[in-house]
């Protein structure tokens, strides 16, 4: 197939192409697809993670990538291959089981502590590492994915941007508010919903408390800078500074995907600021 | 008696999944069981997420009464940023255990049900 994107990049249009080539293969009943990829001018590395997503179960072979883009997949794993990563930009592309939370926690020290990829104050760096355990937990805990949870990341030091995907092929945002709420929710509200204050589908899923992860990681990117993107099904929603989108894709994302954006130059503290006495936490 | 929980040996310095979680409050729940004390040190822990602490202390909730756990339930060496992301999950936890259906009532009215 000829892949219909000039771009893919993490924005609505970049997951629009996605989701479009998702529509386009799921029919396929070979394993093996090839993907020609001579449009194909820019591809962000952290987008890495839906695109592998959507190939769970198959083996894409990509043709005609230009130079720089062959380059950096095979830097980051995504292709088969070596080459060494000069600048130290590049998180790889993984897949994980979702019992497999250890190596996505060696996956992350690895990538966010023992190498310090990129230079951030630490409290920046542990706020934005227990962001991603917030989200991969969140993926094992809510999208029953068998096919895999995948994870991919982007350092860009001229802009002081860091960009983490992480993707599921589970049951996605809107299905699962939508069970929750017994209602039938437009797939952008619903994922709209579960990112706001303290919804969280788990009040009926197993006796848990919860629904502050996502709360926290918003107010952590909101304090940064940063965005959030979230694509699942046909929802997508995106946030940044204040501001918040709720569009519908035209081919939906079979599963979800959330990916965050950071500026890595921010020197805040990231302390809590609740207050509260020692003794009052229980 | 008092129990010493130290999350850094049992769990290690991230203290981030659910299923880490359940193993520390299955701990704190034999002790509040035989109303014994048990502290849960914070020491040498670098990350930690709410599925964690939701899992190991805030499940507690709906096991126990507040003064319970207020009695024999003790933390010590947390950091200022875990201690305050510990008293909000306790703090959610109370909530959702005293009445769950008040939760689903807000949720429903910020809906416009």
């Amino acid at each position: 197939m000829m892949l219909p994107a000039y771009r893919i990049d993490s924005s609505l249009d970049g997951f629009a192409a996605i989701g479009r080539i998702y529509t386009e293969i799921r029919e396929m009943t070979s394993r093996e697809i090839e993907i020609d990829c001579q449009r194909l001018t820019w591809l962000g590395a952290n987008m890495c993670a839906p695109l592998g997503a959507i190939m769970a179960g198959r083996r894409p072979r990509y043709v005609s990538l230009s130079e720089n883009i062959e380059d950096i997949l095979t830097k980051n794993q995504f292709l088969a291959g070596s080459r060494t990563d000069r600048f130290g930009t590049t998180i790889t592309f993984q897949e994980f089981k979702r019992d497999e939370r250890a190596r996505f926690e060696q996956y992350i020290e690895h990538h966010f502590r023992g190498k310090g990829l990129p230079r951030m104050t630490s409290t920046l760096l542990r706020r934005f590492r227990e962001s991603l355990f917030e989200l991969f937990e969140n993926a094992v805990a809510h999208s029953d994915t068998r096919l895999g949870i995948f994870a991919c990341g982007q350092f860009f030091p001229k802009k002081n941007e860091l960009h983490f995907c992480i993707a599921d092929r589970g049951v996605g945002i809107p299905a699962r508010v939508g069970e929750f709420l017994r209602q039938t929710i437009r797939p952008c509200d619903a994922i709209e919903w579960a990112m706001s204050k303290q919804n969280t589908t788990r009040l009926v899923q197993d006796g848990l408390p919860g629904g502050l992860g996502l709360k926290l990681i918003r107010e952590f990117i909101e304090l940064n800078g940063g965005a959030i993107r979230v694509a699942s099904d046909t929802g997508y929603w995106s946030f940044r500074g204040k501001t918040t989108s709720s569009l519908m894709l035209p081919h939906g994302f079979p599963g979800t995907a959330v990916d965050i954006e950071i500026n890595t130059a921010d020197t805040k503290s990231y302390a809590l600021i609740d207050e509260f006495e020692q003794n009052e936490i229980f | 008696m008092n129990e010493v929980v130290e999350l850094r040996s049992i769990v290690g310095v991230n203290c981030v999944s659910s299923d880490d979680g359940h193993g520390v409050y299955q701990r704190i729940q034999r002790a509040l069981q035989d109303k014994n004390d048990i502290t849960v040190s914070f020491a040498d822990v670098e990350d930690v997420t709410t599925a964690f602490l939701n899992a190991a202390i805030g499940k507690l909730y709906g096991e126990f009464d507040e003064e319970t756990i207020r009695l024999h339930l003790h933390v010590t060496d947390a950091e200022g940023d875990h201690r305050a992301l510990l008293k909000r999950v306790v703090d959610r936890a109370k909530d959702f255990f005293k009445d769950p259906s008040k939760i689903e009532a807000a949720v429903r009215e910020e809906l416009g049900e």
